[in-house]
Order: structure tokens, then sequence, then C-alpha cells
């Protein structure tokens, strides 16, 4: 396998290299070119599509690929020095007590590792494997490797992980996800699709059609840096179009976002939880002003009869008026009413959010949105209705219908499927037994001994790093393979060092509506150390089970490439031979114009019974009876208004903790990913993770702009540089996901963390009955004193004997 | 034979549910031509029938049961699952639940679902695990799969015809499709 490899790239830069020297002709002397050192290598990552410039081994440089990415992000200028970063696992490594047979897995993330060799790495995790398969079935084992989001190519680790253990009987995995844990399992069933990843209505028919333009949370400017695919960036294009085309744009947050400064927004400054109570005040002026659209609402949806009396108080006594959503939503009664007459008089689309689902009652969200345009009446009109992924992977981009390509398979699971919901981790570890809900089902906890985390870090993504730490000193084994020392990496017993995607050859699409390119991800170095392929591990692994056959089918990494894009519009249509593909990097599709005509929702307006939605009654179900029909306490058959737990409404606690924690998505990385690059000085304040606060806060808590503070509630404390600003409202401060988490004193439990994780602030709490989702925008917190601080040290290794 | 057909005969009645369904043993392992009253039809693969009685060396008599939209017998209202078509007329008024007697060809009836769908099961996981971990297809009601693949076939870049056919295995072995008992 490793022969053929380095065949490959050797053909691969040689490939780069003449399309260099082709291609710079035209504006450079060709002899300079012949001449320079420096090979310009094409390649593709989450920020965009790149040139690795490779002079005698070493990246010097990385250049976007501007015929692909027409506004790129700085974030792309990190990869090279995340790639020769300190803080890349070197060697394998085994903690020193489980290396001594002792266990000790109290001792994790408080211990030195050992540097030893492949072979006992692989040995030891192989063991581990069997031993809880011995111990509890397969049931015992937990494949934590969750989400593509580490590499946007075909051997994404976690897939590579799911192949391993289908074929040894199978792992607990995970259901739905943290991004879209409560709308996602939910949508189907009231629009007859998840919505929340469905192509949108294009943005030509926003720019020619769209009078008021609703963000909803949504930050597009932000999101659409990254992609889970190889964003274009093409999108920022079209958002100037929407400037020119003079579209009113509301944006309706606590903090005014980028997307907010951008399109001069009117800002709706939101007491963060309470959405809903705006849109259901909304929905009751419109009702009760007779403004809204009957024909609609009776020829399109179903059960609004039975909302009806909830919305008016006659089910609770509440009646859900503007008054009454001024309270809960500090938002006056006035500007609820000339919210709800400025969408319902002028085209408007509802640019809808995952954030705010992502809290407690966050099934309601979405439902609430759908009922709201119902009511307006507009959905399936040309730059109207709502739209939940506008923000996502180029939203609103024009599909051009050929197909790119896929990845590897995970194939057949085994005995064991079960799956719980995402960010019930430390459930599952710490219960055992006990039971949790979704979407009308219950899932038993099994008892988990084994977990295997690749190409993710649990540690940034679950809510309550705390209480995580603790469930993962409980299990027997825990391994990790990443290329970086993430803090998860920092928490296991063995470590194997993972290539990079810059070390290896991977194949990638560009946009998942648009599909507009193929990219070659083309090995740029060497793999540094003795890191392995993620690939190359597993394999090795399933040779300790006899699965390497079937796993790898005899295939090299090369083999899988071409198989993949054998299946590509590129081949079978434009017959681009795969070592065309190559040599050039890219391949191009163009858009058909039919394309950007496409209005979401426009058939089943067009006539509902022909393109029924795939619901219960073929039309938006208001009301649901298979949801009434799981008696949740939380979650009923039609969208209400729940009071959060912990939010601004809450007087109780916010004597203890008066200040809503939001953690939204971060502006330089992709969740954990980037933090340990020099790309994160253009934000963080003297080494740790940024806090939003207004001035007013800023003064009654006594601190100010650029000191570190210590952020803390019940279930922990984090120190972040704060930056005063008035683009955050009162009573709110902002921490954007995604720091690696520095226990101040490792020795100790529930430490503060020095970097300024967000996570270790909030809650597993989950969202409802319904989908166990996660609700860390539902966190109350309050700020004090740093008093003597200690550096930063996420990003560096831990102690290691021998290495 | 043809006086054997001439006796065919379509019984309509209404029942409650389709959950008669579960009770039939034997399923049609693909899409096939059948003989109804003696007209030629279709009947897809996957449908659940009773075997009624050898009607000569290669062919027997089944029964199914399903709702009538027109010349197209379906599962349920939401037309979730195609079962059978018929050439000329309709298999009854519109929505109604009938019993359909056929003949079809013996060879393409199977006890075994998990061999009828041997090749749809490879494509499902070839196709659906690229991203993330696979949801057996019990794990999701007919519709829900519908909703789900309104988005996903997308994702999955799957050709139309190639989501049709995902679409009906993963219906057809879905909670409430034609193997509600099976794990």
């Amino acid at each position: 396998m490793d022969t053929s490899r380095r065949d490959f790239l050797r053909k691969g830069v040689a490939g780069s290299a003449a399309l260099t020297v082709s291609g710079a002709l035209s504006s450079v002397g060709a002899a300079n070119i012949l001449e320079s050192r420096t090979v310009k290598i094409p390649s593709a990552s989450h920020f965009g599509a790149f040139y690795a410039h490779v002079r005698d081994g070493k990246i010097v440089d990385i250049t976007s690929q501007l015929d692909s990415d027409a506004n790129p992000t700085v974030i792309v200028k990190g990869l090279a020095d995340r790639n020769s970063s300190n803080s890349r696992v070197k060697y394998p490594v085994v903690r020193k007590s489980y290396l001594e047979g002792k266990g000790r897995g109290d001792l994790r993330g408080k211990e030195e590792f050992v540097r030893v060799s492949w072979d006992t790495a692989l040995d030891l995790a192989a063991d581990a494997i069997k031993r809880a398969q011995k111990k509890g079935g397969n049931e015992a084992l937990y494949n934590a490797s969750y989400g593509g989001w580490s590499i946007p190519g075909a051997f994404k680790p976690n897939v590579l992980a799911g192949r391993f253990f289908n074929q040894i009987g199978g792992a607990v995995g995970t259901a739905g996800e943290y991004s879209n844990g409560a709308a996602g399992p939910t949508n189907p069933a009231i629009v007859g699709d998840m919505e929340v990843y469905s192509i949108q209505t294009a943005h030509e028919q926003i720019i020619a059609n769209t009078k008021v333009l609703v963000l909803w949370g949504a930050d597009p400017y932000k999101t659409q840096r990254a992609g889970y695919s190889v964003p274009n960036h093409r999108c920022y294009d079209a958002y100037e179009e929407y400037k020119k085309a003079g579209i009113k744009v509301i944006l309706i947050d606590p903090i005014y976002t980028i997307s907010g400064q951008e399109f001069n927004a009117e800002w709706i400054k939101i007491r963060p939880g309470s959405d809903v109570a705006m849109m259901m005040a909304m929905m009751h002026y419109l009702y009760k002003t007779g403004k809204y659209d009957k024909e609609f609402i009776e020829k399109y949806t179903h059960g609004f009869d039975k909302f009806l009396p909830y919305l008016l108080g006659k089910t609770d006594g509440i009646e859900k008026t503007a008054k009454w959503a001024e309270k809960l939503t500090e938002i006056p009664a006035k500007t609820i009413e000339y919210l709800a007459d400025t969408m319902v008089s002028n085209r408007t689309m509802i640019a809808g959010n995952w954030a705010m689902q992502r809290a407690e009652y966050g099934e309601q969200v979405d439902w609430s949105i759908i009922t709201l345009a119902s009511m307006i009446g507009q959905i399936g009109l040309a730059g109207g209705g709502f739209g939940f992924s506008m923000h996502y992977e180029g939203g609103g981009d024009a599909a051009s219908g050929k197909r790119t390509v896929g990845g590897i398979s995970q194939g057949k699971g085994g005995e064991v499927s079960l799956a719980i919901p995402a960010s019930r981790m430390s459930d599952l570890i710490n219960k055992p037994g006990q039971k949790v809900t979704y979407k009308g089902k219950v899932i038993t906890y099994p008892k988990v001994e084994f977990m295997l985390s690749a190409g993710g870090s649990p540690i940034g993504h679950q809510p309550n790093t705390n209480e995580l730490i603790e469930a993962m000193r409980k299990l027997d084994t825990v391994v990790v393979m990443e290329p970086w020392w993430t803090p998860t990496a920092k928490m296991a017993d063995i470590v194997f060092p993972a290539t990079t995607t810059m070390e290896r050859d991977d194949i990638a699409s560009g946009m998942s509506y648009s599909n507009d390119r193929i990219y070659a991800m083309k090995q740029i170095v060497p793999p540094r150390y003795e890191s392995k392929d993620d690939y190359e591990i597993f394999t090795l692994l399933a040779k300790r089970f006899g699965t390497e056959k079937k796993y790898t089918r005899d295939r090299t990494a090369k083999d899988w490439l071409e198989g993949l894009y054998s299946k590509s519009y590129a081949r079978r249509e434009m017959n681009i031979t795969f070592e065309e593909f190559w040599d050039k990097g890219s391949v191009h599709y163009e858009i058909p114009d039919e394309a950007r005509k496409y209005v979401r929702h426009s058939a089943f307006r067009a006539d509902p019974v022909a393109n029924a939605l795939k619901t219960e009654t073929g039309k938006i179900q208001i009301y649901s009876e298979q949801f009434a029909s799981y008696n949740y306490k939380e979650f009923k058959g039609h969208p209400m208004w729940f009071e959060p737990t912990e939010w601004l409404g809450n007087s109780k606690l916010l004597k203890k903790y008066p200040l809503h924690l939001v953690s939204p998505h971060p502006t330089y990385r992709i969740h954990t990913q980037m933090d340990n690059t020099w790309v994160q000085n253009a934000h963080k304040v003297q080494g740790r993770e940024p806090i939003r606060v207004s001035p007013n806060d800023a003064k009654k808590f006594g601190v100010r702009d650029g000191e570190i503070v210590e952020v803390y509630n019940d279930r922990g404390s984090i120190l972040a540089g704060v930056v005063v600003t008035k683009t955050i409202r009162d009573g709110v401060v902002a921490i954007e996901e995604g720091a690696w988490y520095s226990p101040e004193d490792s020795t100790k439990d529930n430490t503060r963390c020095n970097s300024g994780q967000v996570n270790l602030l909030t809650s597993s709490r989950p969202t409802s009955q319904m989908a166990s989702a996660t609700t860390a925008n539902s966190t109350l917190v309050s700020i004090r004193k740093a008093g003597v601080v200690s550096p930063n040290v996420a990003y560096n290794p831990p102690k290691i004997q021998g290495a | 034979m043809k006086s054997v057909l001439g006796k065919l005969f379509i019984s309509l009645f209404m029942v409650g549910s389709l959950s008669a369904l579960a009770a039939s043993d034997i399923f049609i392992f693909q899409t096939a031509k059948i003989k109804i009253d003696n007209k030629e039809g279709s009947i897809f693969i996957g449908t659940p029938v009773k075997v009624l009685k050898k009607v000569d060396d290669k062919n027997v008599l089944v029964e199914f049961s399903g709702m009538a939209f027109g010349d197209k017998l379906y599962t349920g209202k939401t037309k979730s699952l195609l079962m059978a078509t018929k050439k000329e007329g309709s298999f009854a008024d519109e929505g109604q639940v009938v019993k359909v007697q056929a003949v079809i060809e013996k060879g393409y009836l199977s006890e075994v679902p998990a061999e009828i769908w041997e090749e749809h099961e490879e494509f499902f996981y070839e196709m659906c695990t690229q991203c993330h971990g696979a949801y057996k297809p019990q794990s999701h009601t007919m519709l829900e799969w519908d909703a789900i693949l309104q988005t996903m076939s997308g994702f999955a870049q799957l050709y139309e015809d190639e989501t049709e056919y995902l679409s009906r295995f993963l219906k057809a072995n879905a909670s409430n499709g034609f193997y509600p008992e099976q794990k």
C-alpha cells in the first residue's frame, strides 16, 4: 500500500508542477518558474480550496484557488501552521498506568504517557476491544467518532471507524447530531422534509423578489466561511446583490452579528430563549387582526383549529398576546406587532438558524417558524416563506445537478446497531440500564467499557465537560486517533498518531447544494514523525480481528479514490479520466440556468395534492396526531411556548447567575479545528477565548476591555478575555465554542479551564423527551475577577516518557 | 388455464387496517407480471402475498391486500408503497381497501425478506454511510423515510431511479412496512 501511495504522490507532484508551468506562462516568465524550487500542489479543506507552495519538503505558503474560491478566508492560511504544529501527536503512546496494567482510569488526563511501538499500541487496543466484547458484547463498545467534519474528503475518520466496528459486530453509535439535534428529527413529520439540510430557494429568486429578509438568529456571513464540503464562498457575491436589491434585513438576535453589520440590519435585541414566545405573539396578532392568510392555512396546513385555542389562551388560560410576549422577550409589544405587519405585508423570507434549537425545548422553534410562515402565507412563493439552511453550505446556491464524488462506505452494521441521541454521551457512560426517550421510542443505555474517538473531540463538543471527564474516567479503555494532542487525546489511554490531509491523498466535493466541483486533495508533504493514515491504522486494527481483507477489499487508497471518481459526472459524462483530473487538481461543473429559478415548496403550492408533503396529511402539520400520541410532558401535538429552566426570565437563578451565556459557532475555526494555529491571534484576548460583554454589563461587573475574567456557574469555570462591545445586548454574554480545554490544575477535579472552553459551563440537559438533544444555549453564568492566572497550555503536548 | 383465470375475481370489502399484511409469510422476490381477472398487471418487489392454491406446474394463485387508487394498489392512503398495478380498469373506488387475487409464476416467490433485498441493502449501506452511521430501515416509518429522503437523496447525489430503488427498500423494511415484525 505504501509503495503505491508514494508512486501516486510523485505522479501527483509532477503533474502539479507541469500545471504550474503551463498555467503561469501568460503572466510570469516560464524560465523563472522552471528555475523555482517551489512546487505548487492543489488541495482542499473545509475552509476552501488552496495551493500549498512547497520548497525543500516544507510548506512555505498557502494561497487560495481563486478560480474556485473568489472570497477566501484567512483560515486556510493557518493550515500549514497546523500541519507543523508542536501539538502534533508524534508517536503511538499509552498512558503510564494503563501500560503497566494498573488501569487507573481515574488518572486519565492527569498522568503522563509512554512512547510505544505501533504493534504494542495496536495490540493493546485490540485486546481492550476483545475484553469489552467478552464482558458485555458489542454493546460494551462505544464508537464516539461522531460526524464527518474533521475532513471534507472520502477517508473520513468517523466513517473508517464505523466500517471497522461494523465488521466486528457493531458498536454503540450516535443518532441525530449536535448541530440540528432538535429540529432534525422533528421537522420531517411537520413539513415532510428535514428542511435544515434542504436545498434553499435560489439566491436569484431572493434577489428578484424578497423585500424583507428576517435573519432569525442566522449569521450567514460568519457560518459560510467554513463548509462540510469545500466551500467556494460565492454566496458572498450573492449577498452583495441582496444589498444592491435593497432588501430590508431584520436581525432578531441577542448579538448584532457580522451579518447584521454587513446588511445594515434593523436589530431586534431579543432575550435568548424567548423566540418562540415572540413567534406566538406575532401569530396571535395576525389572527386577531385578520391579517393572516386564511386560504393558505385552509388549503396547505392541518390542525390550525387545534392550535388556535392554545394561541388564544383557551387551553391554558394564557392568551399569547404581544403584551404577554413583551415581558418574556423584552421586545415592546408594538415592535412585535410591527414585525408581524412588516412580514405579512411584504414578500418576506424568514431565515431560521440552528442555534435557537440548541436550547431547552428547541423542538418548538422551527415548528413555530413554519406555523408563522404558514399564517403569513408566502411558503412556495418566490423569495417568501422560510429557510433553515440559508446560512449553511452556500444555501441559496443553484444546483449543478451533476454527481461529484462520495466517500467510503461503513457497510452494514453488525448485530449491535444501538445509537444514542447525540449529546447523551455522558449519560450513556454514567447511566447504564437507565432509559432515554427519542422520537417516541425508548432506548436503554448499555454498560459501555470501551470508547474510541477518531477525527473528533468530544471534550470539545459535548456540553458539560466536567461531567464528561468524570464519565470517561469510569471506562475500561479510551482510544483516540488524532493528528493533534486535542484535549480528548489527552484523556485517552492509547493514542494513535494520524496523518493530516496534507500528508495523504484524498478527494472531495465542492458545496453540498451546488455540487459545482470535484477537488483532488493531494498529499503535500510526507507524514510527520510516525503518523499513519486513519485508513491504515484501522486496517492494522482489523488485522487483529481477522477482518483486514473485508476492511480493505484489497484496495489501496488510490484504488478507493479512483473508484469513487469513476462514478462522477466528470468521468461518466465529461469523459475526464482520473489521471487528467488528478493532474489538473479539480473539475468544474456548470450550473444550468433553470436551477437558478428554484423556489422551495413551489411545487407543493402549485398542486398540494399531486405534490403532497410527506406528512401524515400531506399538508403542513400545525398539529400532528403522531406527536400528540407520544404523550410527552413538554412536547405536544402543536407548537407551544415552554419556559426554559436557564434563561433571563428565571429570577431565582438570576440572583446567582445573572448573565445568559450563548456559545455561537466560531469565527476563525470549525468547532475545535484550527484552535492550535496562529490564526487564533486574530481574536484571542491574552491567549484566551474572548467573551463579549455589553458596556453596561462591563460596568456592572467592573470588568475592562482586554481583561481576563473568570466565567462560572455550578458546572464549572473558565477564563476568558473581555471584549466590551455594543454589538451584544445587556444581560447576555457570548463565548464562541471550540476553544481547547486546558485544566488549570490537572491533578484536581472540576478545575478551572484557563483557555476558555465554553462547554465547561453549558448543560447536558436534554431539549425534551422528543429529541433529547443538546441545550448548550440555555446557560446562565456569572463573571468575577480571575485572580492569579496561569498560562494557557491547551496546545502543548502532555508529558511523554521516551519521546 | 383460461377457464381457471376466468373464475378469478377481485373481492371488494372494507377492512379497518392492513395489518393482515404481516400475517403473510411469502413475498414477491422481484417485480413480476401477474394476471388479475385474466388481465395483465404487475406486482412489485417485496409485496407480501398469501398463496391460495396451485394453478398449474408453473403458476400459483395468490392473494394480497392494498388500498386502491385507480389502476394502482398501495399500502395505504399516503401511497408510500406501490404494491400492484393493472393495465386495464381500476382496482376499486379511490381509497378503498381491497383484497386482490392474481396468478403469478411461483419462481417469483420467496419466504426470506433478507434474500429479496440483498442488493438493495448493499446499495443502501454503500450510499448512506459515507458521512454518518446508518439507521436500520426498521428505525423509521415509511412516511419518515419518505421525508428523510427528500433531504438526503440530494446529499447522497442519487439519480431519480436510484432514489426510487432505495426508497422502496427502506419503506418495505420500515417499522410499518411489509415486515413490521422484523427487528
